[in-house]
């Protein structure tokens, strides 16, 4: 065995015998095939680019409040006159915006440090209006997964607060806004914004 | 530069090359009338080629990585995956005087293009990197690691 049997063997395989003729004439009787596929991706691209804008457009308004939450804390800071910080305690109002059935952080009523703040004694310390809640911030995302949203989890259930679990999906925060009917939405924040909230409502 | 606005050229091409392309895809298909429909494919794309080439070696270089391109396309159609099994039964039986292709055709394809490039079609090892887009160094090694594995499928000296 050499090279020479394997071209010889290569020679013997039985393509047909007009295998030339055949190519040329469906070569010279094809359609067109760049302008053919062209014409086929025009509508499929205009599709899917109407589909993506849609997407976009129903993500951006379904995510807005989210944005919106996050553009109150700078109307905070406004507000306040003072950088916002994330590792702090604030206690919102919460109702519903008007003209819409979604609920929306209206005010700050006040803020504490969580420098200042010993969980979970404190905690239950503060007495809550029937719309106000309070909202734990922490920088890292690390705080309310650990012991320290443990107990004042626990503590405050005891006490009859209606706590909803700040979960967290792949590091992402998610931000819980409980609403008067006890249900909740949630909504996702970006990266940048490297907080984990909870809300409790009383 | 070969003009490739003439009839006269494609015919020519397809005379010239029309084997030695559905040779190649033979290697790959396994199967006479796929590697037929490959070749006619192959020529479409060249009749609807406006850029001319450099030179033959440039037009017979491009027609095998078109080829190679279409017959990975074709290897990963959905129709191919099912009914492989069956053909390639039926292929074996017609082709049993084939010791050495059915051999090559058993090897992976990082293998056997390489074989069937240097010695079907005679190029350099430096030419197959060229065509199928890997460093000289990586094409001799594939060629050495494919004719140790020819020779350990069929022994003797193979290739």
């Amino acid at each position: 065995m050499n090279a020479n049997d394997y071209i010889k063997e290569v020679d013997s395989l039985p393509f047909s015998e007009d295998l030339e003729s055949r190519i040329i004439y469906a070569a010279k009787n094809a359609p067109p095939r760049k302008k053919r596929r062209f014409m086929r991706f025009v509508p499929i691209c205009a599709a899917a680019s109407l589909i993506l804008v849609v997407t976009a457009a129903l993500c951006v308004s379904h995510f807005s409040y989210g944005g919106d939450a996050l553009n109150n804390s700078d109307a905070y800071v406004e507000a306040n006159g003072a950088e916002y910080a994330y590792d702090s305690i604030a206690l919102f109002d919460v109702g519903p915006a008007a003209g819409s059935s979604q609920y929306t952080q209206k005010n700050v009523s006040r803020e504490i440090p969580l420098a200042d703040f010993d969980a979970p004694a404190e905690s239950a310390a503060y007495s809550y209006s029937d719309d106000e809640y309070m909202l734990l911030l922490s920088q890292d995302g690390t705080y309310l997964s650990n012991d320290a949203y443990t107990i004042v989890y626990n503590e405050l259930e005891s006490q009859d607060y209606n706590v909803h679990l700040c979960e967290f999906d792949s590091g992402v925060p998610v931000i819980f806004i409980t609403l008067s009917d006890a249900q909740y939405q949630y909504f996702m924040v970006s990266d940048e914004l490297e907080a984990s909230f909870i809300l409790i409502e009383k | 530069m070969v003009d490739v606005h003439t009839d006269a050229f494609f015919e020519k091409a397809v005379g010239d090359y029309a084997r030695t392309v559905a040779k190649t895809a033979y290697t790959y298909t396994k199967n006479i009338s796929d590697a037929e429909d490959i070749s006619q494919e192959v020529f479409i794309a060249l009749y609807s080629r406006t850029e001319g080439f450099e030179s033959e070696a440039h037009l017979k270089a491009w027609l095998l990585r078109v080829t190679i391109n279409k017959c990975k396309d074709h290897l990963k159609s959905a129709w191919v995956s099912r009914r492989s099994e069956f053909e390639d039964n039926d292929v074996q039986a017609q082709q049993q005087e084939h010791v050495l292709l059915d051999a090559l055709m058993t090897l992976p394809e990082k293998y056997k293009l390489p074989l069937h490039l240097h010695y079907y079609e005679g190029y350099s090892i430096n030419e197959i990197a060229d065509i199928i887009g890997e460093k000289p160094a990586t094409v001799g090694t594939r060629l050495a690691r494919g004719r140790q594995k020819l020779k350990e499928l069929i022994g003797g000296d193979t290739l």
